[in-house]
């Protein structure tokens, strides 16, 4: 009579039993693997020589099937708990060229991400509104101008910083503000006044009789023109 | 990966089974003392991350030797790698479990 701990029937109960914890999709090839091994467990038994004097020790020594089948359990169970887990693709080392590239790209992705959603920093990826606008400059008040059309050609503005004498004939001063002012009794008036440097018109070639015909001392003093629209 | 050699001392042992030839589980088990329930998941974990492959014995071999087809496994090159770092932390390993050239030697 086979001991019970031998019996190929009992150890294909337990591994059919343990197979059932066994993810389905790989139930059949886990099935195959064990009952494989187990058939070469049972063989290497069968081959020991019954009859030998050592025969009992060798008993004991060999494997028994059932111990074998025992192990299934457990690698059944771990099969089971690591089923849903996606395969894990191949660790990257650590400061690989391929993980260093990857890193840069992602760096420099955020770092665009980052520019383009400001306004100031994305009109410098914008290309520029004008043929040769790097040989123009924007002559702009101390307060920020709205109008991001430069005035002036960079010949001219390094020019004028040479030749200081062209300031006064090629540059004037002109500010227009309006103002209402009390002219009677119950009576007022916007008026449209201008300050500007005495070389405007001359720089605008508007004939300015008063002016004119002061003298040199007298040229240098503020002036007031009065015009009627 | 090698560079961090994480494995525990039993996986670096079957590690080492394989790489020596005892290429299907019962041999492994034979030679390292380790019971079924322990050699089977952690050569599961192994292939899952990349260190061993296994691949079934054609079915004609195994016909012409009457018996069932076995499952034999093999080291990767990342498992190959794996085990020389493994070696400078277990520098025992190579001799609890000789390759056959040096038992032969």
């Amino acid at each position: 009579m086979i001991p019970l701990a031998r019996s190929p029937r009992l150890c294909r109960l337990m591994l059919q039993t343990a197979g059932l914890l066994v993810p389905a999709r790989d139930r059949a090839e886990w099935l195959a693997e064990w009952e494989a091994e187990l058939w070469h467990i049972c063989r290497a038994r069968n081959a020991a020589s019954p009859g030998s004097e050592n025969a009992e020790a060798e008993d004991k020594r060999q494997l028994q099937p059932a111990a074998f089948c025992v192990g299934a359990f457990q690698d059944a169970a771990w099969l089971r708990r690591n089923h849903s887990r996606p395969i894990q693709l191949p660790k990257m080392r650590r400061g690989s060229p391929v993980n260093c590239l990857l890193t840069l790209g992602g760096w420099t992705a955020a770092s665009l991400f980052v520019a383009l959603s400001l306004s100031s920093a994305r009109k410098t990826f914008l290309p520029p509104p004008y043929p040769d606008a790097d040989k123009l400059v924007l002559i702009s008040p101390a307060v920020a101008s709205m109008s991001p059309i430069p005035a002036i050609r960079v010949a001219d503005y390094r020019s004028w910083l040479t030749n200081t004498r062209g300031l006064f004939t090629e540059l004037a001063f002109y500010q227009s503000t309006s103002k209402r002012v009390r002219i009677a009794p119950h009576r007022s008036a916007d008026l449209s006044i201008v300050r500007a440097s005495a070389n405007i018109f001359d720089l605008l070639k508007i004939p300015a009789f008063g002016l004119m015909q002061q003298s040199d001392s007298e040229s240098r003093l503020p002036g007031l023109v009065l015009s009627l629209e | 990966m090698a560079a961090d050699a994480k494995l525990s001392h039993t996986a670096a042992l079957i590690l080492q089974a394989i790489h020596t030839g005892q290429v299907y589980g019962f041999s492994v088990m034979e030679r390292t003392g380790l019971p079924s329930g322990t050699v089977y998941p952690a050569m599961r974990r192994l292939e899952r991350d990349g260190l061993i492959l296994s691949k079934w014995e054609s079915q004609a071999i195994a016909d012409a030797e009457q018996r069932p087809p076995r499952k034999y496994y093999r080291l990767t090159r990342a498992g190959k790698d794996m085990l020389e770092a493994l070696y400078k932390r277990y520098p025992l390993l190579e001799k609890l479990i000789p390759s056959p050239e040096v038992e032969n030697a």
